[in-house]
């Protein structure tokens, strides 16, 4: 004769006679408008590392659960549950549980926390740990899951009728799972009148025919007749006479059974393995949203990086666009002021080579002059009758003749700057014209743009676009720079009318001043020879030195 | 208001982590100064970023998730402090007062989480030598605020990406500022708080803001100081409004709907471009040919010092 005994996950014994008063489950049985809502979740804080996984719960009324796995300790409340492995079974299982709630709050949360049960396949230690965890969760939270409990019972008013008209007591201070399983077991059950017993034995005598289905909570039941509906049996013991009949299913929860040879059409269910499935496929339901969530998410930053590549490409390529289009203006204008004023021109490159220190000096205090005289001179001119005629002139021309000599002195710097890299004969600038002033400065203007276009490029590439803006900074500088030396260069020289010395050869050994000697008798056909004049005679160049 | 945030300071209703524990303070980045500090902040954390690559490899991810549901607030002060990384925000669900989930270094950036007398102060922010470039993954934190509760919204974003929907949400003042970032801020539902002051201050930034007729406010203020500024008016526009737009230097695109009237007063130095099809010109005065007609009438004030302003009309 075998016997039987389902249990639910929990392992808890039957609980039999636990009639104990609970204010408000019988508050609630009773249809009071009291709520039981006291425990409901005001906060929490879910925290994982790679070290711990905590969490924290503040209930209204201000108790706190706090329960963490750090360490290697397990506490509930600071209070050490037991010690865990790292890593190991009970550490994943926590894991997982936070995993699964951390986008919940309120009572969706309350809801998965009491929902939870630790993994009876665990190991002795971790699952002790985890039944304590499980046990302090459903404590904190029973007051709210009760009122859970009454919706459930609101859904399966056969159900829920047929349990009122029996003594409430016996439901008492069960817990949520019971209230639980007690649902689950019930649904669909239509019980007979006068087949619901509760805390006592009932019998369905030989030959009875039950139109309907039978409940039995906390006794044990014995069938020896024919029960046309299911029969439910928690926390009990239930006999099945030989010639019994059961046309309906077999609910056992935490019960055991056993079957003298009766015919039951219907299936045999464990409320505790189905409660458990049930809760498998709500966890799986859950993981799925949040993988959902997850690769939605991940869908969507794969689509703004591709974006923002494009965006990148495009920049750089913009960028680039417009460096050469400043490479070809100021190339265009290099070639005017080569033509028109190579002399002026020379002699600015000149001064810039021979006094560089003056050149700076010379071009901050010019930037610092230029407002205050433009505005001094407009003053002047506006307060005359003669200079007022003047002034439409020099409003226009004086910001123009400002732009030629700031072209006029980088350009000279530009030049200079080309030379000194071509003095050092590198192999691969070879290809680089020196005897042609005009492209030595083309040559010197491309270096200053080089930094830029790196700046360009390199600022467009993850993790290095820091390299960019430096290099991007430092150009600038380089153009500012190169801008305030060449404007001192054309004061000091007066606009190139005065002080052109330079002898010009990418030969010299350096830019000192001794290689760039004051001739104490310029030639005038040297000083004013254009650039792109036949060298004197020799087979260096125009601009070659001796 | 002020009883009601007593109530609130009891000590059940604070949870403090990171900077809080170690007794940082967080402060407001404000001021004249503060659209150098990302840029600053960003060079200087590259720089040390990828020298120090091979001790960030040992750095190790923590993942917060903070909820807290609404009890008796009648209002709260929000104030959001964001690093760098990715950070989204969203109205929460009924009865939600806010959830956040972040995820950082935890050696190298410090969560602030910080609820008390009606106050709500959330970030992550950098430790004082974090090197933020050079991370195998970047912070982030996604933020739900409560869809029931009015606040005023403050919300200071260093670099990285920001996502802000404020569709719904009840704001009674927003103060958002980006350093950095390629922001993004949506409003597709119209405030059902009446705003009373919002201002948008954008450092070097992509940044795209839609629906700003949804704020429900009748004073908008935008500061950009140097980037790619997209302004989208489209929204209800509850009442006739004023919108102060300050550009330093960049490109603005401003989109109108069809249903907007619009008046420019452009106040613009040097080098600005102003592209406006549909306007009438008087002056430095642009007003739309709809301007008789339109059921909302918005007013806008705009300073250029270098850029291009450009005007389009949304069908």
């Amino acid at each position: 004769m075998a016997v039987h005994r389902y249990r639910s996950l929990h392992a808890r014994p039957p609980k039999r006679g636990r009639l104990a008063a609970g204010a408000g489950w019988i508050l609630l049985l009773c249809g009071s408008g009291a709520s039981a809502q006291q425990a409901e979740i005001v906060s929490s804080k879910m925290e994982i590392s790679s070290n711990a996984a905590s969490l924290l719960l503040e209930l209204e009324g201000g108790e706190v659960l706090s329960i963490s796995f750090a360490g290697g300790t397990a506490t509930l409340n600071g209070d050490p549950l037991g010690q865990y492995v790292p890593g190991g079974a009970g550490d994943r299982a926590w894991r997982d549980l936070l995993g699964s709630i951390y986008s919940h709050s309120g009572r969706p949360l309350v809801r998965e926390l009491t929902r939870w049960r630790p993994d009876p396949e665990l190991g002795d230690h971790d699952l002790a740990i985890l039944a304590r965890v499980d046990e302090a969760l459903d404590e904190a939270l029973a007051p709210v899951l009760g009122d859970d409990a009454l919706a459930v019972e609101a859904q399966d008013p056969a159900a829920a009728a047929a349990v009122a008209e029996a003594d409430p007591r016996g439901l008492v201070g069960r817990g949520p799972n019971f209230l639980r399983g007690l649902a689950l077991a019930t649904e669909g059950v239509e019980i007979a009148e006068g087949q619901l017993r509760v805390g006592e034995d009932h019998t369905v005598p030989a030959g009875a025919v039950i139109e309907g289905g039978v409940l039995v909570v906390d006794g044990n039941l014995d069938v020896r007749g024919h029960v046309r509906g299911t029969v439910v049996v928690l926390d009990g013991f239930l006999t099945l006479a030989a010639g019994s009949r059961v046309d309906g299913d077999i609910r056992l929860m935490n019960s055991g059974f056993e079957d003298e040879g009766s015919t039951v059409d219907g299936r045999w269910v464990s409320v505790a393995e189905e409660q458990r499935r049930q809760e498998e496929r709500r966890r799986a339901l859950v993981r799925d949203e949040i993988r959902r969530e997850e690769s939605s998410a991940r869908n969507s930053r794969q689509s703004q990086r591709a974006s923002m590549f494009m965006y990148r490409v495009r920049a750089t390529a913009d960028m680039l666009l417009g460096m050469t289009v400043t490479f070809l203006v100021l190339g265009f204008l290099t070639f005017l002021l080569t033509v028109f004023s190579g002399h002026r021109v020379r002699a600015v490159v000149g001064e810039v080579a021979r006094n560089p220190l003056g050149s700076t000096l010379a071009g901050f205090a010019g930037a610092y002059a230029v407002l205050p005289v433009f505005i001094l001179v407009c003053a002047a001119l506006a307060v005359t009758i003669v200079g007022i005629p003047i002034l439409f002139v020099w409003i226009p021309l004086f910001p123009l003749a400002l732009g030629l000599a700031c072209l006029a002195g980088f350009v000279g710097v530009a030049e200079n700057i080309g030379r000194w890299v071509l003095r050092h004969d590198l192999s691969w600038l070879r290809w680089v014209d020196g005897s042609n002033t005009y492209f030595v400065r083309l040559f010197g203007i491309g270096i200053f743009l080089l930094p830029l276009v790196f700046a360009s490029i390199v600022a467009q590439i993850p993790f290095v676009d820091w390299v960019g803006d430096v290099v991007g900074v430092a150009g600038l500088v380089g153009w500012a720079a190169a801008l305030l030396v060449g404007f001192g260069a054309v004061i000091v020289t007066r606009g190139g009318s005065r002080g052109a010395h330079w002898s010009g050869g990418v030969e010299d050994d350096s830019f000192g001043v001794a290689e760039w000697p004051d001739d104490p008798d310029p030639s005038p056909s040297r000083a004013s020879r254009s650039a792109d004049d036949p060298p004197p005679g020799d087979d260096t160049g125009d601009e070659r030195g001796p | 208001m002020t009883g009601h945030r007593d109530r609130l300071s009891s000590p059940s209703r604070r949870h403090r982590t990171g900077s809080a524990a170690s007794g940082r303070v967080t402060r407001r980045r404000t001021g004249p100064g503060a659209g150098a500090i990302p840029l600053a902040a960003i060079l200087a954390g590259g720089l040390t970023g990828l020298a120090d690559a091979g001790r960030l490899r040992a750095q190790e991810l923590r993942t917060i998730s903070y909820s807290r549901q609404v009890t008796d607030e009648e209002f709260i002060e929000v104030e959001v402090q964001y690093g760098i990384g990715d950070l989204t925000v969203r109205g929460g669900a009924a009865g939600l007062l806010y959830r956040a989930r972040m995820r950082f270094h935890e050696q190298l950036a410090t969560p602030t989480a910080v609820y008390e007398d009606g106050r709500l102060e959330f970030g992550i922010e950098p430790v004082e030598d974090m090197e933020s470039e050079g991370l195998s993954e970047l912070p982030s934190m996604h933020l739900e605020l409560p869809s029931t509760v009015p606040m005023d919204l403050t919300l200071f974003f260093l670099g990285g990406t920001a996502d802000v929907d404020l569709s719904g949400m009840p704001i009674r003042a927003l103060d958002l500022t980006n350093g950095a970032s390629e922001s993004t801020v949506s409003v597709s539902e119209v405030n059902p708080e009446r705003m009373t002051s919002a201002k948008i201050n954008v450092g070097v930034a992509d940044f795209t803001a839609n629906g700003l007729g949804n704020l429900n406010a009748s004073e908008v203020e935008v500061v950009a100081g140097l980037g790619v500024v997209t302004l989208g008016l489209d929204g209800e526009w509850p009442s006739d409004s004023h919108l102060s737009i300050g550009l330093g230097l960049g490109a603005m695109r401003i989109e109108i709907p069809a249903s907007l009237a619009v008046r420019v007063q452009r106040d613009s130095g040097f080098f600005s471009s102003f592209v406006a099809a549909r306007f009438e010109k008087d002056g430095d005065t642009y007003t739309s040919d709809n301007w008789e007609d339109a059921g909302r009438r918005l007013e806008i004030d705009l300073s250029a010092t270098l850029g291009s302003v450009e005007f389009i009309w949304l069908p």
